[in-house]
């Protein structure tokens, strides 16, 4: 299961990149262990993940998503996820994105509140815009394995 | 499929138990069903209003659908714009509703004010048409030169267009296509309806009413130009619409249709400025007369006829959803034989 996410982050890696350098290649945008270094390595990402959780339990729109989600583990595996998504030497060893929310009819609103208070989360933590798009650009993709409720035209 | 029953079993317990939990905390949402009037979408992503009152940029509308509104969700706007240029001032206010992020209706009403310009137009048109030897301004009617137009612009003039726009999104999600090529695709069309008087549009030769149609592929990448979020819009226009309608429909030659391309490009220096350009292409159809034709009409036609393509420059803010302001100068070029008609372009929409 951990090698299918894995292999599945680094294509989206992959394909981000590729992506990046052919549109975008002459205008020299930092790699991904830089931001690394800018989200301030794995003791910053784990400060960065306490504040997105607090942030999250506090966003009525969602919080009731996580009344019994295990906290803990649910930060150690964000960190590890986080952490090797900007190019950190870490791995996340749990489920994948459609296994871990299957059932949860997680709606396309749910996704964008918990991405706003990542992006609250990453200002609060002067992370640069550079950085904080590279890492929403590799969340962003999931949307369709996370969100499984649909609406009347779709 | 695997697992399956011990995991639904599991499921269901934990929604039963999410639902017990927060049913009396929120009633307006529930697992697995937003708020119907919520504005559940990204800051930024329900656009600005362009001036036809569609979903987009200043000039051309975008594959966006307008408001806040998810697949669950139904949002809507109202915007107000203003564009002062050198010899015409144009005012557009409307509201549109988007529907489950797939169905946007919108109503603008446009007004073109000619301003002291209607007179400078009437001096050209009596120079023309009595071939260079104008009688007193005021002394004469239209009729009396054989035109079947108005009894002159006069000042104060107002050219007034309705459009109502119907946009469907085909397929892709600006957001979350990240990791491959595929843009956020809609097509449009728009009723147009011109208030010009009957008699103008015998002139002119256009019609008052007519369809317009688009194709819209808005790509979005997060991280773009200098890791920057960077905005790609790529339209193609089905249209006869002279100056996008404020100068009718059609002309001489028929109802004379053209495909034609517009584009816009945005990056978004944080998360609530971006900063872009946008260019519209627009069709020519030939006015009044023939351009071949023998004689002054023909002279005026083709000098009525001249359009150019719009272009601007654009600073939009979005300081909450519920607000965007846009700044923007213009270009729309040559306009009713007065050159270079650029300008400052102000607009806000509300979202809700
Ligand atoms: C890109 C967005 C998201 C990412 C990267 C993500 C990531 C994760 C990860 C890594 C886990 C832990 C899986 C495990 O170890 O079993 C998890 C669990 C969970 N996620 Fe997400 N998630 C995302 C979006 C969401 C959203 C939008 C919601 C709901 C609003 C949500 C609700 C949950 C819940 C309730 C759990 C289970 C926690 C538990 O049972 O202890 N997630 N997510």
């Amino acid at each position: 299961m951990n090698s299918k996410l894995s292999a599945s982050l680094r294509k989206s890696a992959i394909i981000g990149v590729s992506v990046g350098a052919l549109t975008f290649g002459a205008w020299g945008t930092a790699n991904a262990s830089d931001y690394y270094q800018q989200f301030g390595g794995k003791a910053g990402i784990t400060a960065l993940i306490n504040t997105f959780v607090g942030n999250v339990a506090n966003d009525p729109h969602i919080n009731y998503y996580f009344a019994h989600a295990n906290i803990p583990a649910l930060k150690f595996a964000l960190v590890n996820q986080v952490c090797m998504a900007v190019g950190g030497p870490c791995k996340y060893t749990g489920p994948n994105m459609t296994d871990a929310h299957r059932g949860m009819q997680i709606t396309t609103a749910a996704f964008n509140y918990l991405s706003q208070d990542m992006i609250n989360a990453m200002d609060a933590h002067r992370i640069p815009i550079g950085a904080q798009n590279y890492l929403l650009s590799l969340l962003a993709p999931m949307e369709p394995q996370i969100v499984t409720a649909t609406g009347p035209l779709g | 499929m695997k697992n399956s029953s011990p995991y639904r079993k599991r499921i269901v317990a934990c929604i039963a138990g999410m639902v017990l939990v927060a049913s009396p905390l929120l009633a307006s949402a529930a697992i697995g069903q937003a708020n119907l009037f919520g504005m559940g979408r990204l800051l930024g992503t329900g656009a600005v209003t362009a001036v036809d009152g569609a979903a987009g940029g200043g000039i051309n509308p975008w594959a966006v659908i307008s408001g806040y509104g998810t697949n669950q969700q139904i949002g809507a706007t109202a915007f107000y714009s203003h564009v002062l240029l050198n010899n015409y001032n144009m005012d557009a206010y409307g509201a549109s509703v988007g529907l489950f992020n797939r169905i946007e209706l919108s109503f603008a009403r446009q007004s073109f004010s000619l301003g002291n310009t209607g007179a400078t137009l009437d001096h050209r048109i009596l120079d023309v048409a009595t071939g260079g030897n104008p009688p007193a301004y005021g002394t004469h009617t239209s009729t009396a030169l054989g035109l079947s137009g108005p009894t002159f612009f006069g000042t104060n003039y107002q050219l007034n267009q309705d459009i109502v726009g119907l946009k469907v999104r085909l397929f892709g999600n600006i957001i979350y296509d990240q990791n491959w090529w595929e843009p956020q695709v809609s097509v449009g069309v728009d009723y147009h309806h011109s208030e010009m008087p009957k008699n103008l549009a015998e002139t002119l030769h256009v019609t008052r009413n007519a369809m317009s149609y688009y194709l819209s592929a808005t790509k979005v990448w997060l991280h773009g130009i200098f890791g920057l979020t960077t905005l790609a819009d790529v339209n193609i226009q089905v249209t006869n619409a002279n100056q996008q309608g404020l100068l009718g429909f059609g002309g001489v030659n028929g109802m004379g249709y053209k495909v034609l391309p517009a584009a816009a490009v945005g990056v978004f220096l944080n998360r609530h400025v971006v900063l872009g350009g946008e260019y519209r292409a627009m069709p020519q159809n030939q006015l009044i007369a023939p351009s071949s034709g023998a004689g002054n009409f023909s002279t005026l036609g083709n000098a009525v006829s001249k359009t150019s393509a719009w272009k601007d420059v654009y600073v939009a803010w979005f300081p909450y959803k519920q607000l965007s302001l846009t700044a923007a100068y213009v270009n729309l070029g040559t306009i009713a034989t007065e050159k270079s008609q650029s300008g400052l372009y102000l607009s806000l929409t509300t979202s809700f």
